[in-house]
């Protein structure tokens, strides 16, 4: 029996080791620092038969300016999102940016309210290259980022996307 | 099960040190694993998920097998014999293998809520017995298991648009980790350098210890509480706090299970010498 309690003993040596070895922490991917300009803002609804209709459709929207927080951090950095859209209206976002391990979302933390749940913008990740991302977050007919019945989509005829087109 | 083990770790040595010499090479290995899992708690979503919405699902969510996530398999080992018509033989290996997999059901409106799965398997495994001639291989099997498990629930749209974003409560990507230890057997017919092999193995629950919830891996606590995954849509849509309390999440414990494995081991070196 002692050598089955040896190997069972070197296994959970091993699953500890190969569980450890993967970071708790995901370090926010460098290559997203620097300043990207809003090439293309295009907000829209989907309709229920599948067809867009643009409300708007705008090149150089603004900057998006990612980099360093202060102190530095691995799991975040700092942003400020200069936004015109295409009324005219200025907006200026500036706090922390989150993303998920595979970079499938990006997160502006808190810039909608205050307080730590549902006031992040979250963008679905759909185009991912060096010098290139294109990020969309999504509402229905009430509103964008969190409208109130966030169970049902039957009960809305349209769906509302913002897709931001950024380059480097 | 127990006493075949116990012989085969207890004996198998002896039989191999009385016979002259050994030979040991490294090895090429393949399989493919048909694994199952728990069903309780992503079945429990799903039926609950369908009864919560019934008549507004134009094609609901279908029921977990259990045996989703069955993948192949690929690594590389180090296999060690002694000399003789019977004799020990033990291995290590390290083998990787990931499976992708989605899990959709579609709403009246053609909206389609879809579970995306990412499954990566990393496994350190031991096995030690006895072979004869050199042909036949029995032996015990133990394996330290790390499963890296990833589950996307998206909203897809009519124009086909995919979101992970937060419009819709369930939305995010759900990771957890599941280390487990299996235990099982392994028996072999080896053909020149390849040895052909089928292993059964069962997870050894609670070991190592722990029943994390599949929790939103995010920085940001986008949502009010429940965050996890929930195994009882009813409770978390109409009573989150009553949810919490009762820890209704999926256990990424519910992801290991019994795994029937057929591979190939191709061995470089560990060959029987030749009588003089």
């Amino acid at each position: 029996m002692k050598n089955i309690f040896a190997l069972l003993l070197l296994s959970a040596s091993l699953t500890l080791i190969l569980t450890s070895c993967q970071p708790d922490e995901i370090k926010y991917p460098d290559a997203l620092i620097g300043t990207w300009t809003i090439t293309k803002s295009e907000r829209m609804g989907i309709l229920s038969d599948g067809s867009v209709d643009k409300f708007e459709d705008i090149e150089n929207a603004g900057t998006l300016d990612i980099f360093e927080a202060t102190p530095p951090a691995e799991t975040f950095k700092e942003f400020v999102f200069n936004y015109t859209n295409f009324q005219g209206d200025k907006v200026t976002l500036n706090s922390l940016i989150y993303t998920d391990e595979d970079k499938r979302r990006v997160s502006f933390s808190k810039v909608l309210c205050g307080s730590p749940f549902e006031c992040d913008i979250v963008w679905t990740v759909e185009e991912n290259k060096k010098n290139k991302q294109v990020w969309s977050t999504y509402g229905n007919e009430e509103a964008f980022f969190y409208p109130n019945d966030r169970y049902d989509p039957t009960d809305d005829d349209l769906h509302l996307k913002w897709r931001i087109t950024l380059e480097k | 099960m127990k006493q075949l083990c116990f012989l085969l770790l207890a004996f198998s040595p002896i039989v191999g040190y009385a016979q002259n010499g050994y030979s040991a090479g490294f090895s090429l290995i393949t399989e493919y694993s048909y694994s199952s899992f728990d069903t309780k708690g992503m079945n429990g979503f799903v039926n609950t998920f369908n009864e919560f919405w019934g008549q507004k699902l134009s094609k609901p969510y279908s029921e977990f097998s259990g045996h989703e996530f069955s993948h192949p398999k690929f690594g590389i080992g180090f296999r060690f014999l002694t000399q003789g018509n019977a004799g020990f033989t033990a291995s290590t290996a390290f083998l990787y293998g990931r499976k992708k997999y989605q899990h959709s059901a579609t709403w009246a409106n053609d909206v389609q809520n879809e579970l995306d799965f990412k499954v990566r398997d990393l496994s350190w495994t031991v096995t030690t017995g006895m072979h004869i001639r050199n042909a036949i291989f029995l032996e015990v099997f133990f394996d330290a298991n790390g499963r890296k498990l990833e589950m996307a629930h998206a909203t897809i749209y009519q124009d086909g648009s995919k979101s992970l974003s937060s419009e819709y409560k369930l939305n995010g990507l759900y990771t957890g980790k599941i280390a487990s230890s299996d235990i099982g057997l392994q028996l072999g017919f080896r053909l020149g350098p390849i040895l052909l092999y089928c292993k059964p193995t069962w997870a050894l629950k609670n070991f190592p210890p722990g029943k994390d919830l599949v929790t939103l891996d995010d920085y940001t606590n986008v949502n009010y509480p429940p965050t996890d995954f929930p195994s009882d849509y009813r409770k978390y849509t109409t009573d989150p706090l009553g949810y919490v309390e009762q820890n209704l999440g999926v256990k990424t414990d519910d992801f290991e299970g019994f795994r029937l494995a057929f591979g190939a081991e191709l061995i470089f070196g560990g060959k029987n010498k030749k009588k003089d």
